[in-house]
């Protein structure tokens, strides 16, 4: 049997195992050493001054007890007691007592010396304050030095200089860096098992949850996680095992909803092939229908056409009408009283029957513009737009409306010569009513042909105030109207349009001008000569 | 070596001598006035701990008595209460017969001299009649000083000292030699192990100072055995004794004394100071109490 030692097997081959592992085992290390890094210096500091203390105490103990031997000058008291506190103080290296008169003491442990106070390497017998700090001495050891003034009642006897070894404060500090290092290494095996763990007890139920969703990604919804654990990966557990089920409840009903779907795509293809079968002649009927509906539109329009023209007619035969009815009632005068002679009936019948002419003329001319053309021929633009222009000169008349052309006689257009008067009759009535709505005095309607470019421009202009900007794009739409109820079908601009779209190969378009509204019947000049 | 130490090198030494149970209780008694750097508390309090731990390596029971006077120690030691005696060599000739005193222990330096040394700074002064109208300084309560002093000044100038120079007393052995070293005395009388030791200390002391007169002597302290104690139980203490210096514990302890090594001495040892004592008898008329 053969063992896999190999380590990296042991580890879950996920990252973000070894990104909380890291993230664990470092934020812990680097605690560790922010914690010694932050310590240690207090520690030297707080020992340092643990080393002042004690070296305060014993200097003043040293001066206290030799203060009757310094003032006596009893050198011999002073060797002999500072040899007895080196002995009981292991940890004072030397004792430098330097008076201001005479020469230093230099007690080590074990042994003392005199020293000429003025020899280089003693302390000054003058200092007035207090020192210490840890120095180095010549060969390079570390030591504590204390050096103070000595005085008796204010006055100034001398200097003592206490050096202390600092065995014990570097000892002290080996043992914190010895600690920290401990310290250190128990964390990091602290970390392998104990980071290992908490890192596996912490993404592992991860992994699983992330595995059983790839799995259900790939459409695996039996994928179940079972991890029973009462915080939030618990509950995420939980969470994600209901979104499974509901994505299973979810796809069930899907996968009904698309048997059904099919089914009725199904019925619908059925129903479409039916349909295909029978499109030419739901085409051919649709074809029909409009048809029939466009003639029923044209038949409409050109019932209002008729409308127009028999009111026209009626403003056209009242005058010939009056006259008519003043000859009869002369005629009968004359017969009455017996005046009526073959002259004057003559000419009373002559009259009479020049009257009839031009109404019977009137109504030739109104018979022939409403007579639709069959054929596309060359017409006089200006006596077709006259043609119309005079249809509704009784009209315009009535009601002081001022008609103004402006036309070219020389410029023929190729086409249904009665189309285009209808369209003219179209806007010059839609003018008039334009006017009449407004109540405007002094209406006026401006027929002006002009070229421009390549294209022949007729306008026609009127002062009624004009459309509505927001209905602008909606005058041309079949049974739109803004005119009171019964006054309007709302098929004249549309049919208008038809003819001129249609039938003339141009465009019919409409704008507000200064006063009211301005339509311009725009035609490609090819077709003009 | 300071005598109070040697006794209680001696009290412990002799701890290995208790296996044969022989005598169970073991006394030693102490002359106290002798001791002047170290509380006399300090002693007894260091004599019982050394008790109670030599009772606890050879498991008997020895008891210190210190006493203030010669007179009562010679007392215990010839009616036999006392198993061996410690005291200061002077006051033991003083005190006691050779006949009333066997075999005993002294502790012994490899490089020290034992005895006294009479040191001044002044090359002025070559010999001890220079010492005439000088200051001279010695230890205080320390009998052997008295009389070497006393009996050197009846001799060589022919009169007691009070009538030859000042005499001052100090009560620490160094403290003799820097009053001298610093001025304050012309003289100075101290044993020769301190001023070697002071020496050693400071070698400018050894070249400002010279020595007028020394008296050497094998020892200034003896623990010595009662001669009404068993053959046997000396004998084994003795043996004890010499192969103590080389137990680790021993070793111990010697070194805390300063001491190399323990040495048998004999009643005979103490012959210099009878001597003197017998002088210092003659010339001051007073009878011996040999």
């Amino acid at each position: 049997m053969t063992r896999d030692w190999n380590v990296l097997h042991w580890l879950p081959a996920n990252r973000m195992f070894l990104r909380v592992f890291s993230l664990f085992g470092g934020l812990l290390l680097a605690m560790t050493l922010i914690y010694g890094a932050l310590i240690i210096p207090l520690q030297r500091d707080s020992l340092l001054k643990v080393m002042y203390s004690q070296a305060s105490t014993v200097s003043r103990s040293i001066i206290q007890a030799c203060s009757d031997a310094m003032l006596t000058d009893d050198f011999g008291f002073i060797v002999e007691h500072n040899l007895q506190v080196l002995q009981s103080n292991k940890s004072i290296e030397s004792v430098v007592i330097v008076p201001k008169r005479g020469v230093a003491v230099h007690i080590v442990p074990g042994g003392w010396n005199m020293q000429e106070t003025k020899k280089g390497g003693l302390p000054d017998a003058n200092v007035e304050k207090e020192s210490y700090g840890v120095v180095k001495s010549a060969g390079g050891k570390s030591f504590y030095r204390y050096v103070a003034p000595i005085r008796f009642s204010g006055v100034g006897w001398g200097t003592i200089q206490i050096d202390f070894n600092t065995n014990e404060y570097e000892a002290n500090i080996a043992e914190m860096y010895r600690q920290l290092f401990y310290i250190s290494i128990l964390a990091v095996l602290a970390i392998l098992p104990v980071g290992y763990l908490f890192t596996l007890w912490l993404t592992r139920p991860i992994a699983t949850i992330s595995a059983a969703a790839s799995r259900v990604a790939m459409g695996d919804l039996g994928a179940h996680v079972s991890i029973v654990r009462k915080d939030e990966i618990g509950q995420l557990s939980k969470s994600f095992n209901q979104m499974v089920d509901a994505l299973q409840d979810s796809r069930n009903v899907l996968q009904n909803y698309n048997l059904e779907l099919e089914r009725k795509v199904a019925e619908r293809t059925s129903e479409l092939d039916e349909l295909n079968r029978t499109l030419d002649q739901r085409v051919r009927d649709e074809i029909a229908k409009r048809k029939e509906q466009e003639n029923l539109l044209i038949h409409q329009s050109r019932l209002a056409a008729m409308g127009e023209m028999i009111g026209a007619i009626a403003h056209q035969w009242r005058q010939p009408l009056n006259a008519l009815s003043l000859v009869l009632q002369n005629m009968l005068m004359q017969h009455r009283m017996g005046q009526l002679t073959d002259e004057s009936m003559n000419r009373m019948e002559a009259k009479a029957s020049q009257l009839v002419d031009r109404m019977s003329f009137t109504i030739d001319e109104f018979r022939n513009f409403f007579k639709p053309g069959k054929h596309p021929e060359l017409f006089n633009l200006a006596l077709a737009v006259k043609s119309a222009a005079d249809i509704m000169e009784g009209v315009f008349k009535n009601h002081n409306i001022r008609l103004e052309i402006e036309c070219d006689d020389k410029i023929e257009l190729f086409g249904l010569a009665g189309e285009f008067s209808q369209v003219v009759l179209n806007l010059l009535s839609n003018a008039k009513d334009a006017i009449i709505e407004s109540n405007q005095r002094g209406g006026y309607v401006h027929v002006r042909a002009r070229q421009f470019e390549n294209r022949l421009l007729v306008d026609v202009e009127d002062n009624g105030g004009g459309i509505e900007p927001a209905i602008l794009n909606k005058v041309f739409e079949p049974y739109f109207s803004t005119k009171d109820e019964g006054k309007g079908s709302g098929i004249g601009l549309y049919m208008s349009k038809m003819i001129v779209e249609n039938s003339l190969k141009g465009r019919l378009e409409v704008a507000n001008a200064a006063e009211g509204a301005r339509f311009t019947i725009n035609l490609p000049l090819a077709g003009a000569s | 070596m300071k005598w109070w130490l040697l006794a209680c090198l001696v009290f412990f030494l002799t701890g290995s001598v208790s296996r044969a149970a022989e005598p169970e209780l073991f006394n030693m008694g102490f002359y106290l006035p002798g001791v002047r750097d170290v509380p006399r508390a300090d002693v007894l309090v260091t004599l019982q701990l050394w008790a109670d731990e030599i009772g606890k390596i050879y498991g008997y029971q020895a008891k210190p008595l210190l006493y203030e006077n010669m007179t009562d120690l010679h007392r215990d030691m010839v009616s036999g209460k006392l198993n061996i005696a410690v005291a200061p060599g002077m006051e033991m000739a003083e005190t006691f017969r050779m006949d009333e005193l066997a075999e005993g222990f002294i502790g012994r330096h490899n490089h020290a001299d034992e005895g006294l040394a009479l040191v001044a700074a002044d090359p002025a002064l070559r010999k001890f009649a220079d010492l005439r109208g000088k200051r001279v300084v010695r230890l205080s309560n320390d009998r052997l000083s008295e009389i070497f002093l006393e009996v050197e000044c009846r001799n060589q100038m022919g009169g007691p000292c009070r009538d030859q120079f000042s005499v001052s007393e100090e009560k620490r052995d160094a403290q003799l030699v820097y009053k001298v070293f610093f001025g304050h005395a012309d003289a100075a009388l101290v044993k020769l192990s301190t001023l070697q030791a002071v020496e050693e200390m400071n070698p400018q002391i050894a070249k400002r100072l010279h020595v007028l007169l020394d008296w050497k002597v094998k020892s200034i302290s003896f623990g010595m055995m009662n001669p009404r104690n068993p053959p046997g139980f000396r004998g084994r203490l003795l043996s004890a004794a010499l192969l103590a210096s080389k137990q680790v514990r021993v070793k111990q302890i010697l070194e805390m004394f300063k001491t190399d090594y323990m040495e048998r001495t004999m009643p005979a040892d103490l012959e210099p100071y009878w001597r003197l004592h017998d002088e210092y008898q003659s010339l001051t008329n007073r009878k011996s109490t040999r």
